[in-house]
Formats: C-alpha cells, structure tokens, sequence
C-alpha cells in the first residue's frame, strides 16, 4: 500500500499540496484528477522521492522511498525519460542493464501489442507512440507500484484507446496503479477509485463502485458538483 | 559498484563522439602547426639561400637561429586545441547535469529512477569526467614524440635543434602544469582541478536546489572556496610578515593547500550528498 499522510509542499510562496493524506492499494487502480496545475504531477513526483515535500510522510509498503524502492516502484511522466539519441531497442537495452526487475518477455509482448519497432529513435516518435514507449518502459519492470502521469494527454484517439486497453489487460492485474489526469472519459469505467483535487487540497475522495451502487453517480457527475459548486 | 561502471560507461558513450571529434581536431591543428613552423621557418632559409654555402648557412643560423619543436607548440595551431579542450571540459562540467534536465526529453527522471543512490550517479559523472580529461592528457603525450619525430624528420639536420619529448615536457610551461615533475606538484595541480569538478557540481546542485536563490548561493561558495584557497598566502602576507617578520615556508603553504583542498573536497561531496538526498527537485 502506499500511504500519504499529511503532505504539504510549497514552491516559492505557492502552496502546491497542502495537508493531502490517501492510500493506493495493490490492485487497484488510483485516480487523481483535476485540472492543470493542482497539484497531480507534484503528488506523483514526491510518492516517488524525486521532489522533496515540505511536511508529512510517504510511505510504499510501510517504508520511506528508497532507492531500491524503485526496484518495485514505477513512475511513467507524461514526457519521455529516455534519451532522444536511443532506439526503442536501445532504450530497452539501458532498461535491461540498470534493472533487475525488468522483464525481457514482457517487454516483447508490449512491443508487440503497440506496433513499436526496436529500430526506430525515440526522438523521432509521434507523440501518440512516445506515450505508448512511456508506458512500455515503466510496465516492462516486474513493480509492484505503477505510478502514471497524465498518460492519455494529447494523443490521438485511437492511441488513447490502446494505452486504455492496457488497464484491463494481465499488464496491470494485481498491481498498485496511481494515474493523474484530467481527461476521465477515457478511463472512467476503469476505476477503482477517485481522488479529486484542487488548489493542492484534496476535495473529495471515493471508490467508484460505491458511487455507481449507492448513488448512481459517475465520477464525472461528482466531478461536475465538486468543481461547479 | 556494477551500476557505476554502467553510468560511467553510458556517461562516457553519451560524450564519445565529440571527444573522438577533439582527438581528431588536436591532431590535425598540431600537424598543421607543424607544417607552419616548419614552412615559415625554411622559406626564411631558402630566401637567405642557406644551402649555396657553408658561409650562408653560417649567416642564417645567427640571424634566424636553428629551429626546434618550441617553434612548434609556441604556434598558435598547436595551442588552440588544446585551449578547445580545456573550454569544452569546462562546459562538460556544467553539461554533464544540465543537459539531464533540459532537452526535448527529460532523462533526469529516469536517471534518478535508476536503483542506486544519487551520489553513484554523482560519482558516475565525476569519474567520466576525469576519465576524459587523463584521457586527453594522455593522448598529447602520446602525439608529441610523433609529432616530434614527423618534425625532425621532416627539416634538413644543419637547421634543426633536436628537442626529446622529456626535454621539452619539462621546459614548457604548459606540459610542466598537466604533468609536474615531482608528486606532490602533481597532487597540488590534480588536487585543485578535482576540486573544482566538485565545487562546480555543488554550484550546479545548489541552483537546481534553489532555483534563483541557489545561484546566489552558489556564487557565494565559489567565493568562499577562493577565500580558503588563497587564504594561506593572504595571512603570509598580510599578518605573519608585517606584524611578526616573518613568514611560512613555501613548503609548509603548500602542505596547508593541500590540506584545505582535501577540505574543500570533503565539504563539497558532503554538500553535494545533503542536497541531492533532500533538496534536488525534478
């Protein structure tokens, strides 16, 4: 489980996360939404220890992150971490030389499943396949933990359905998943949970499927009475 | 230890092509300083008509002198790539990081990802860069006997002044800084240059800590690094010698430099571990 419990962050005299407490389990997959600039890519960014919070604690499977953490930990930005200099192949071959979790078969069947070619720069790459490549190096780990940012963020529609598909696929079964976005039509059916945030304080926090059971919401009709009201 | 010589190695790759591009450059600029030194010197000679008797050729040589390699390494062909290479090692310093967190894609998240710790990272980037500068420091002592003996060969016996490498490592005031004669010249001269690797790291560590406020701050520790360096010789000159007459050995300045750049050093990579483990945001 990840744990975040009482998290403030400032940036200058900004408050970007104030006061955020959540908890992502294994096997389910997390959503945190709300329009640009609420504080989604911070959250994500400080779970996986590359910004540092001001206050409060993260904790993965009760420890603090650490570097070996990211051994069973992912986290897949909505830029490409890779050198624009590297083949997809290369780029696979750094994944292989610096991880022992990576996962060569898998890799090969995410290859396959978005139509990447090995030979092709990444630098090179639409951004409808920079995404699908994204995701390719992040779910090629054997992690626990997959944290996405904004994955479905301007590509074209057909590309946004295939990312989509990934989530109901053996791909993702029984891992954590956190995913940021503020486009929830996409995946809207493929919640466990929703989180929404603004102005870095989370609103309100539910399990969909109680939603849907107990109230005959959607998330985007929750959405339309948090943010309108 | 297996991942850092994986970063090295990829570190290394990333910078392979334009330093076999600057292994190429300085070759070709020394060959031509060469081929300069050497034309300039026997048109001169062919003017004076140095070969019709013993007599002119007498007359030349106390004119114009003999010619040796120095003609050659005081060209400014000879020079100037040497003087790129300092440059582009500089910027490496700096590009080495930057590069990581600018750019169409932003490698600094996956290189943080990476399973090791941070400063595996930031000895990775250290270690290449030092690689690369031994390698280039290796590679001019390498050419120069070649160079030398193209030389030689290349200009009649009666002008020339044959100059062995060894000769003109230690009478030329470049050679002598990247290569001292004697050890611990050596350890002052490596010493400061690792120290500025360090303390430029810290520097670029506290702007990408702090942002605007971590430039001032970086400004402010080049400083204080200068201050502590030179400090000896300040307090020899300005304190011991006018208040007490008399002033320290240059021997014992040296052994206090060399003691406050193991200082320096230490403060360095420990600030460096503080503010990549607590204050670096991506």
């Amino acid at each position: 489980m990840i744990k975040v419990s009482n998290v403030s962050k400032k940036f200058g005299r900004k408050h970007v996360l104030r006061n955020i407490n959540f908890t992502a389990n294994k096997g389910e997959i997390t959503c945190l939404i709300g329009i640009n600039g609420v504080g989604k890519s911070t959250t994500m960014k400080a779970i996986m220890g590359l910004t540092p919070i001001d206050q409060g604690e993260i904790l993965i499977d009760e420890k603090k992150i650490h570097h070996s953490m990211y051994e069973n930990i992912t986290f897949i930005p909505d830029t490409l971490t890779m050198l624009p200099s590297f083949t997809v192949g290369e780029a696979i071959q750094f994944m292989e030389d610096f991880y022992v979790n990576w996962n060569q078969e898998r890799a090969k069947e995410l290859l396959g499943f978005f139509r990447l070619n090995l030979d092709e720069k990444l630098g090179e790459l639409s951004k409808g396949n920079a995404a699908k490549a994204n995701l390719l190096f992040g779910l090629g780990l054997d992690v626990d933990y997959v944290l996405m940012d904004e994955p479905f963020s301007g590509i074209d529609m057909f590309s946004r359905e295939q990312i989509a598909k990934v989530f109901t696929s053996h791909l993702i079964e029984d891992r954590g998943v956190i995913i940021t976005t503020h486009e929830i039509n996409d995946i809207e059916h493929l919640l466990d949970k929703a989180i929404l945030l603004d102005n870095g304080e989370i609103l309100k926090e539910f399990y969909t499927e109680e939603l849907r059971s107990e109230e005959g919401k959607s998330v985007i009709d929750v959405m339309r009475e948090v943010y309108q009201s | 230890m297996n991942r850092f010589i994986k970063l090295v190695n990829f570190e290394i790759n990333r910078f392979i092509k334009i330093f076999i591009g600057l292994l190429v450059l300085t070759a070709i600029s020394q060959f031509v300083s060469i081929f300069i030194a050497k034309s300039d010197y026997l048109n001169q000679a062919e003017e004076a008509k140095y070969a019709s008797s013993s007599k002119a050729l007498e007359e030349f040589i106390s004119s114009y002198g003999t010619i040796s390699f120095h003609h050659v390494t005081n060209n400014i062909f000879f020079v100037a790539p040497i003087a790129i290479c300092v440059a582009l090692m500089l910027l490496y310093i700096f590009m080495i990081w930057y590069r990581d967190y600018f750019g169409k894609n932003t490698f600094i998240f996956r290189l943080f990802m990476v399973p090791t710790s941070r400063m595996t990272i930031y000895f990775a980037k250290a270690s290449t860069i030092l690689i690369m500068i031994l390698s280039l420091i290796a590679y001019q002592f390498i050419l120069l006997p070649i160079e030398i003996t193209v030389f030689e060969n290349s200009v009649p016996s009666e002008l020339l002044s044959k100059v062995s490498t060894v000769d003109l490592i230690l009478n030329n005031m470049l050679f002598t800084t990247v290569l001292p004669s004697n050890f611990i010249q050596f350890l002052l001269s490596y010493g400061v240059g690792l120290v500025l690797i360090f303390a430029v790291f810290t520097v670029i560590l506290l702007e990408r800590s702090f942002r605007w406020k971590g430039i001032v701050l970086g400004i402010l520790y080049a400083a204080f690094i200068v201050i502590v360096l030179i400090s000896p010789i300040l307090i020899n000159e300005l304190v011991l010698v006018p208040n007490n007459g008399f002033s320290l050995y240059p021997k014992e300045v040296f052994y206090i430099e060399l003691g406050l750049i193991g200082l320096i050093t230490a403060i360095s990579i420990m600030l460096s571990k503080y503010l990549l483990q607590n204050k670096v945001s991506v």
